[in-house]
């Protein structure tokens, strides 16, 4: 089926070249002259500046930290702190006391973010086929769904740690009204994962809703309409056009979600303060005890850092290999 | 189109889920912000027998939280007031000009994802303090560190967003704007920009979420004269009482949500729009 697009070229010349040629013909010439490559330059260097200031030269300063040994002791001195080259490394990897626990927590993380990322997903995408589908009232879902994205992230951890108190709403409901379950303590033991992973769904699938909304939004109507002329149901809908439609959307949300959530500190750092229980002890807590509790700076950092790596080696370069992201946002 | 019983039904029931999801824990916060102190401590009562508005009165002279309210609204402002144009100045660059380390620019900026926060904030602390004392301006414990910070922490998704959605824009406009004379910047400028204001409200919107926000590098970065509402916050369930004033938390929780779930309400659509074309394509 083929859309024929409105005529909207303001040129006063038609092209007489197919769009698809004069693209082909435009990237071929590498050229650059000496003005465009100073405008070039205006244009770049405030996000340049931004970015060097505040991420890339602090990185590397972390990563330069993670060879050196700064604790309580050498705290005053940061950048004089003694080279110790890969001592932190083989620290936490040789000595069972401290490898053991950041592994654990690093493992507990990695299964917290696939769970939050996918039932996200999951839901996100769900709701937005049937909203789309909802002949009226889909600006009320819209709006309302949306409200979780924006609520700031510490106000709905506190609001979701009173929720899972002792005499809270969550045993209100399951226990008292409902009698479903005996009275449980959410924010110790096994319940601590799932309290958790509650409140980061919460927290994200808003998010997800939110930008396959942006993706599907511009999905021709006439596509539906072939689609129904053939006989095609709802289902078919779902499955033909909306979801690969929002695909290329979807893919990419999915590691940027994966990196925040795995990065987020304030969910867990609220529900549980400075001592988690082991079972949601999640990677960025454990390092915050590992840092600024014990005083053991580089080997946080060391401890970081490989993470960083473990991380990028076995999913995110997968990953961005599989879904071919980082091609050209042009082709 | 008719839908058939299965499908209504079952969508019927999702969408009521999702419903209940989102409004529980809002409803539980706003319940307890009407709840007064003495009827929290026991268990929660989804129908409290006392209701008052104390909480929300109480809150302002309980904490100096006006003042966070406003440092609060400058940094946010500043914040996307900066970030804004950077981003769409380097987005424009990336989807119109192809140069060498164009890709590793993009791949750049989305890497720096990859870092969690406390992995660097102490050296970007003390690289602050060193340009403290090289510059002789106050930058840590000011809102000018803050906005620094957090305009950096605005700007990947802004480019990654912006350039995506610059590139799917037909360059035939511009052209035009360039054979009447006006240079490639300025046509972009006075001809594109005006038409797609619906993806600067998207990444503006991600911004001012951002910095209203964040607590951790706010929470290094500001003095009690400069804090902002998300460190009020912790400073309100952080406060050393014997009971938990559960009350007086969620009816700060509530004002600090308030601007921004309204704020966002308004621009909805037209940040829906922004996100469409093109935008964010793997």
């Amino acid at each position: 089926m083929k859309v024929i697009a409105p005529e909207k070229s303001l040129s006063p010349t038609p092209p007489a070249v197919p769009l698809e040629a004069g693209r082909r013909r435009e990237k071929r010439i590498p050229s650059s002259p000496a003005y465009r490559r100073n405008i070039l330059w205006v244009l770049l260097v405030p996000a340049l500046l931004a970015e060097f200031l505040v991420y890339i030269v602090p990185i590397l300063a972390g990563i330069y930290t993670s060879f050196t040994d700064v604790n309580q002791f050498t705290l005053r001195s940061w950048f004089t702190a003694p080279f110790v080259w890969f001592e932190n490394f083989w620290y936490i990897v040789g000595t069972r006391a401290i490898g053991e626990p950041i592994v654990k927590s690093f493992i507990t993380s990695v299964v917290y973010v696939v769970i939050v990322v996918v039932i996200s997903m999951f839901i996100g995408t769900t709701a937005l086929i049937f909203v789309r589908s909802l002949p009226r009232r889909q600006k009320f879902f819209q709006v309302l769904f949306v409200i979780p994205y924006t609520v700031p992230v510490y106000a709905a951890a506190v609001t979701w740690a009173f929720v899972f108190q002792g005499n809270g709403a969550m045993n209100t409901l399951f226990h008292s009204d409902l009698h479903l379950m005996k009275s449980t303590l959410w924010l110790e033991g096994d319940p601590a994962f799932i309290s958790l992973v509650i409140a980061s769904v919460w927290h994200t699938w808003p998010f997800v809703f939110l930008m396959m909304l942006g993706a599907s939004s511009n999905i021709p109507t006439e596509l539906y309409e072939a689609l129904r002329v053939d006989g095609g149901g709802r289902w078919q809908e779902a499955r033909n056009i909306t979801l690969p439609f929002v695909s290329p959307t979807a893919r990419i949300l999915a590691l940027l979600l994966f990196m925040w959530t795995f990065n987020d500190f304030v969910t867990p750092f609220v529900f549980f303060g400075e001592i988690p229980p082991s079972t949601a002890n999640l990677f960025p807590l454990d390092i915050y005890t590992t840092t600024f509790v014990n005083f053991a700076f580089s080997v946080g950092t060391a401890a970081s850092l490989l993470a960083i790596l473990v991380l990028s080696v076995t999913i995110v370069l997968p990953y961005a290999k599989i879904t071919r992201f980082g091609a050209d946002t042009n082709e | 189109m008719n839908d058939t019983l299965l499908f209504r039904s079952l969508r019927a029931l999702v969408l009521t889920a999702c419903c209940v999801f989102v409004v529980a824990p809002l409803f539980v916060a706003v319940l307890t912000s009407l709840t007064p102190l003495t009827d929290i401590s026991t268990s929660f009562a989804w129908l409290p027998k006392h209701l008052t508005l104390a909480a929300f009165t109480q809150i302002w002279s309980y904490i100096p939280f006006s003042t966070y309210f406003i440092n609060s609204l400058i940094v946010t402002a500043f914040t996307v007031g900066i970030a804004v144009p950077i981003g769409v100045a380097a987005s424009f660059a990336v989807s119109r000009y192809r140069f060498r380390g164009r890709r590793t620019f993009l791949t750049g900026v989305l890497s720096t994802q990859l870092f969690p926060g406390i992995f660097f904030f102490i050296p970007l602390y003390l690289i602050f303090i060193k340009l403290q004392s090289i510059l002789g301006l106050q930058i840590v414990g000011s809102r000018i560190g803050l906005i620094i910070v957090y305009v950096s922490f605005a700007l990947p998704l802004c480019i990654w967003v912006l350039s995506g959605y610059f590139a799917a824009i037909p360059r035939d406009i511009e052209q035009a704007g360039m054979i009447d004379g006006l240079s490639e910047v300025s046509s972009f400028v006075r001809l594109v920009l005006p038409s797609n204001i619906g993806a600067i409200i998207a990444v503006a919107t991600f911004a001012v979420v951002l910095s209203w926000s964040e607590v951790l590098f706010a929470s290094v970065m500001t003095t009690s004269q400069t804090e902002t509402l998300a460190i009020a916050l912790s400073d309100v369930v952080a406060q050393p009482t014997d009971v938990i004033h559960w009350n007086l938390i969620m009816a700060a929780s509530i004002y600090a949500s308030v601007p921004i779930v309204v704020a966002f309400s308004f621009v909805q659509r037209r940040f829906v729009q922004g996100l469409s074309m093109g935008a964010i394509k793997g």
